[in-house]
């Protein structure tokens, strides 16, 4: 019996190893396959035209930088990572005051003007870009703003909605308690936003600061169509660009792989070194929201 | 936590210094000056030395040129059109042909030059030649030519040498369709197993060499076909069909449906031309065949196909002058070897219904403006004649000349071929067939929009380019559906 | 209390002021258009045919409705997306589930692998579509998949040039690309199951088919609300995968890229009817995702 039992129990803890491991196989195999394109990314990245088009999966026939460095200086590199990273920025710090503010007060001030307002940011989540995109631009052109402010102005309003959203969430988890002693204690509205409530919503201000950096960073239709072919584009206009300038017929291949390299490493850098808030921050946004 | 957002503004900070540091070089608006103009250019491949052009003219005259260079793809209308809209419009902007210029003249943006009878750009519009004018009656004109453009086979001189021993460049321009097909069937069996073989041009007897060398063993197909590029066999391939029944666009745009029926039977000739390419196939890794893989944007795309081409592993790349550069890309020697051959059909008397005979239309290539330079009629009037005074200065001063010849690679519309030499040997080509008034035009372009490629174009990728087999039918089916949908969408 | 009501407007007031500057007012100018024949640059005047001196002189009614409504392409489009979205929504989602799970259940190498997984969902679409068309058709057709691989299987070949192929070609790289990002939302539901639950239903005996069915499920609906919520939205609107992979070609527009391509498509440029299809577009995302929400938040679980 003793020895019986010992069997199947160690039969057990074989049965779960197995387990383990085709799990582990399976795991292992879609990163190789997440990875992949990546890879093709960076082998492609050392090739000049005519090798890419012969031998697109190898490795590189020598890994010389010099694709590389072109591509970086065609599309000013340093200087689109600069207004990127301002135009992400501006519209980022943007949304978040914008919508902490107006979704806070919304959850303190129940009434029917605030639920018209919530209804509102609601249904501008459901209206597609294409809807009123070509309306919007003559609007901003109208009004002198066709450049990266008026960019950041849009960047503002179609980011406010979902994040507005996301805070609402939270904003109703913010003991009323707290508040109200702040008040006794002489703080003013500006002081219990930003000393009470802002660093009780710091979760949910990662996951708003992270899903909109996202898509304003990669975002290529809306820097198109409002700062278009000036002396100040983004990393992804640039990118474009450089494409579209290399002519009509044919792909510069040489050019867009290191050039697509090197657009997506500040994205990866940043996310490698703050994944563990990423992901946390998103786990935040989607249990409440 | 805090950490992470004081790092992110400093980070923040740290760029929108860097932003604000360059802000200041902001190029000044046209409107605000007097003195200047604003130029759109929709030939984004020149941008640079465009911008240079601009540079030199105001060193020249003092007019500023505000200039904005973009891409012929997918956006250049919309860009324009938000340009049109803004308060900082175009003074000249681009415009493709009579495809892009029933907006612009309904709307009212065009300046009919037509009606500038006076000075050296008045008179320069008026000997605009007729066929490269850009006119919606037959009267008015809306633009002056960027250059003008032509395609035909590209074929390299050195290889045809190392087939015939000899060049046979002028016989086969004289050939007729069937020696030319004769040919290209010949030379597929002989790319197999090569001895001398017997082909007839013109009437006399070219043999191909007994056995291979360096050059000719690499070849592994006649034509490099991009199947991928509906562009090239509907609209380009299609047009040299089109020339049978219309000789200019204008006449296309106008047609009836009983006009539109005439093609039918050009549209056979058509689709045997394709059938007669598609079946004498090279390919990057040996010959190709009709398939899924021929359609395929990774395989048989502008880029494959010029490489196939310039790796001599075909003998002809149906294409255009502006593949030199393309060409030059991969193999700098043989980009200065390179022809024209005209692309022939197998037309029969009751086909032709334009002025011109077989023979004529079999030894021409299409030759045609891409591009016209258009002066915006919402303009002032002092506006419109800065336009003037840069248009004329560009086409006719020296500098702006050498800018047209040897900096953005053009053909001039007003050379005079038989003295005028260009850096680029497709670009002589080309030349040399206006020179002997061998040309045809492009009548695709008053088609409806979208019909030759979006429609006929991919109709033929889908259905035929993938189907292993053509029988007559199908060449009949093509015709059909592609009279059939010219009359519906006009 | 007061000071929270005085406070009100001065405190939504910079949202709101966003709000109708970039979404309503656009929306509204947007919404007379789709009743007026424009051109993009001016409006026409079908009585003289020319361009309209007074814009009510362009008032075409509801042509451009009808106009969209009987365009082949368009209603191509409108059941392409329908088909996609089905499609995408249950694939993404159990694939993003499947992978929640399997992480669950192992603790070394978790944090990597799902970095791994997220990864994609950081890029950009404009560079991807590049590399994924080369995937598709080198990688998959003369690799993976091809006559001499023990993986043959036509099906995945030459996915970018067939209407139904390119379907779930789209579907495979939306997999790659949010899966990832699903996963991570069903995750964190996943750690909020009490694990006292899948205790209790072990001793009663219960198969890990029954606890995923009976308790994984119920208590991830707030998840599903949220990820199928974002997963329809995305599929309906997705615009630079389509682009990317197949241009529209083979019958493969969807109705972001028709809405789009209806400009160039027409000469003079459409865009009144071009607005109308946009109309059209808004109200059915605005049906289904608000029929989406309401059914699946009722099967919300409180606990």
């Amino acid at each position: 019996m003793a020895d019986m039992k010992t069997f199947s129990e160690s039969d057990y803890f074989r049965k779960k190893k197995i387990q383990k491991i085709i799990i582990y196989i399976v795991l292992l195999l879609i990163a190789i396959y997440t990875l992949a394109p990546l890879y093709f990314l960076l082998v492609n990245s050392f090739k000049g035209n005519v090798e890419i088009i012969d031998s697109p999966l190898t490795l590189p026939k020598s890994w010389s930088f010099q694709y590389i460095i072109s591509a970086a200086s065609e599309i000013h590199f340093f200087k689109a990572l600069g207004i990127t990273a301002f135009i992400t920025a501006a519209s980022v710090s943007l949304i978040v005051l914008v919508s902490s503010l107006a979704a806070w007060i919304m959850v303190r001030n129940k009434s029917k003007a605030s639920s018209f307002v919530y209804l509102c940011f609601a249904a501008a989540m459901l209206i597609p870009f294409q809807a009123i995109m070509y309306p919007l631009i003559q609007l901003f052109e109208d009004a002198s703003l066709k450049n990266i402010g008026g960019l950041i102005i849009m960047y503002g309003g179609f980011g406010l909605s979902m994040s507005a959203f996301l805070y609402h969430g939270f904003a109703k988890g913010v003991p009323r308690g707290v508040e109200e002693a702040a008040l006794m204690d002489g703080c003013n509205i500006f002081q219990i936003y930003s000393q009470v409530v802002m660093p009780l919503l710091s979760s949910i201000t990662v996951t708003v600061i992270i899903l909109n950096a996202m898509w304003i960073w990669n975002d290529y239709l809306l820097p198109f169509l409002v700062i278009g072919n000036t002396t100040h584009k983004t990393l992804v206009l640039e990118l474009y660009f450089a494409r579209i300038l290399a002519g009509q017929y044919g792909n510069p291949w040489e050019l867009i792989f290191p050039a697509v390299l090197i657009t997506i490493l500040p994205m990866l850098a940043i996310f490698l070194s703050l994944q563990k808030y990423i992901v946390k921050g998103i786990s935040a946004g989607a249990i409440k929201s | 936590m805090k950490k992470l957002l004081i790092g992110l503004s400093i980070v923040a900070l740290a760029c929108s210094t860097s932003v604000f540091a360059n802000g200041a070089s902001e190029t000044k608006s046209s409107e605000a000056q007097a003195d200047s103009i604003y130029v759109y250019n929709s030939k984004g491949e020149n941008a640079k030395q465009f911008a240079a052009m601009c540079a030199a003219y105001e060193t020249e005259t003092g007019v500023h040129v505000k200039n904005f260079s973009i891409g012929s793809g997918q956006d250049h209308m919309a860009t324009l059109r938000a340009e049109m809209n803004s308060k900082d419009k175009p003074t000249v902007y681009s415009i493709q042909g009579m495809k892009e210029l029933p907006e612009w003249e309904q709307g009212g943006f065009v300046q009919d030059l037509s009606k500038v009878t006076t000075g050296d750009f008045g008179k320069m519009v008026q000997a605009i030649p007729e066929g490269l004018r850009l006119s919606s009656d037959g009267i008015n004109s809306y633009g002056v030519p960027y250059n003008v453009e032509g395609y035909g086979y590209i074929v390299d001189k050195a290889m045809l040498k190392s087939l015939f021993g000899t060049d046979p460049t002028a016989d086969i321009q004289a050939a007729t369709y069937s020696e030319w097909a004769n040919f290209v069937t010949t030379l597929t069996s002989w790319i197999k197993a090569p001895s001398k073989m017997d082909v007839t041009f013109n009437g006399k007897t070219y043999t191909l060499a007994a056995s291979k060398d360096a050059l000719s063993s690499k070849l592994n197909g006649v034509f490099v076909v991009t199947g991928s590029e509906k562009w090239t066999y509907g609209d380009h391939l299609l047009n040299v069909a089109i020339n049978s029944v219309f000789s200019s666009s204008r006449d296309a745009a106008s047609a009836t449906d009983a006009q539109v029926a005439q093609l039918e039977s050009s549209f056979i000739r058509y689709a045997q031309v394709l059938d007669l390419m598609t079946s004498n196939l090279a390919g990057a890794d040996g010959p190709a065949q009709r398939g899924q893989a021929l359609v395929s944007s990774s395989k048989f795309g502008y880029d494959q196909g010029v490489q196939i081409f310039a790796q001599s592993k075909a003998l002809l790349l149906k294409q255009g002058n502006w593949a030199y550069g393309n060409i030059e890309g991969v193999d700098s020697n043989m980009a200065s070897r390179l022809e024209f051959l005209p692309v022939k059909m197998p037309y029969e008397a009751s086909d032709v219904k334009v002025n011109k005979s077989i023979a004529q239309l079999n030894s021409s290539i299409p030759v045609f403006v891409p591009n016209y330079y258009a002066v915006n009629a919402l303009a002032s009037d002092a506006k419109k004649q800065l336009a003037y005074n840069f248009l004329y200065w560009l086409n006719n001063s020296k500098t702006g000349k050498d800018y047209i010849i040897n900096k953005f690679d053009f053909i001039p519309y007003n050379a005079d071929p038989s003295t005028t030499t260009v850096p680029n040997s497709l670009g002589n080509s080309i030349i040399s067939y206006i020179d002997s008034d061998n040309t045809i035009s492009a009548p695709y372009n008053g088609s409806p929009a979208g019909w030759s490629g979006d429609v006929v174009g991919k109709k033929v990728m889908e259905e035929y380019l993938t189907k292993a087999t053509w029988a007559t039918a199908d060449y009949k089916a093509i015709a059909d559906y592609a009279v059939q949908k010219w009359q519906d969408m006009n | 209390m007061n000071i929270y009501k005085k406070w009100f407007w001065p405190l939504v007031a910079p949202a709101l002021i966003l709000f109708i500057a970039v979404i309503l007012v656009p929306f509204v100018v947007g919404f007379v258009n789709s009743f007026l024949a424009w051109r993009g640059t001016y409006y026409f005047n079908p009585e003289t045919n020319s361009r309209a001196t007074n814009i009510l002189q362009s008032f075409v009614g509801l042509t451009n409705y009808k106009e969209a409504l009987q365009d082949e392409r368009f209603m191509h489009a409108f059941w392409y997306t329908i088909e996609y979205t089905i499609i995408a929504v249950i694939a993404i989602n159990v694939f993003a589930l499947a992978l929640a799970i399997l992480l669950d259940n192992i603790s070394k190498g978790a944090g990597a692998l799902r970095t791994t997984y997220f990864l994609p969902n950081m890029l950009g679409g404009l560079a991807l579509g590049f590399i994924w068309q080369f995937i598709f058709q080198i990688v998959y057709t003369d690799i993976l998949f091809a006559p001499d691989s023990i993986l043959h299987n036509e099906f995945l070949r030459y996915m970018t040039q067939n209407s139904n192929k390119a379907m779930f070609a789209l579907v495979i790289l939306n997999i790659w690309q949010y899966a990832g990002y699903m996963m991570i939302i069903y995750t964190a539901g996943i750690n909020n199951i009490p694990v006292d639950f899948y205790e209790a239903a072990s001793l009663d005996g219960a198969s890990a088919w029954v606890k995923f069915k009976k308790i994984t499920v119920p208590m991830l609906m707030s998840s599903f609300t949220v990820c199928l919520f974002l997963v329809i939205a995305n599929s309906f609107k997705m615009l630079d995968q389509n682009i990317a992979l197949t241009n529209g070609d083979f019958n493969t527009r969807m109705l972001a890229l028709q809405i789009l391509r209806t400009v160039k498509d027409t000469t003079p440029p459409n865009y009144g009817r071009a607005q109308a299809q946009a109309v059209i577009f808004f109200v059915i995302i605005a049906i289904v995702s608000i029929t989406q929400v309401r059914v699946t938040s009722k099967r919300e679980l409180e606990y």
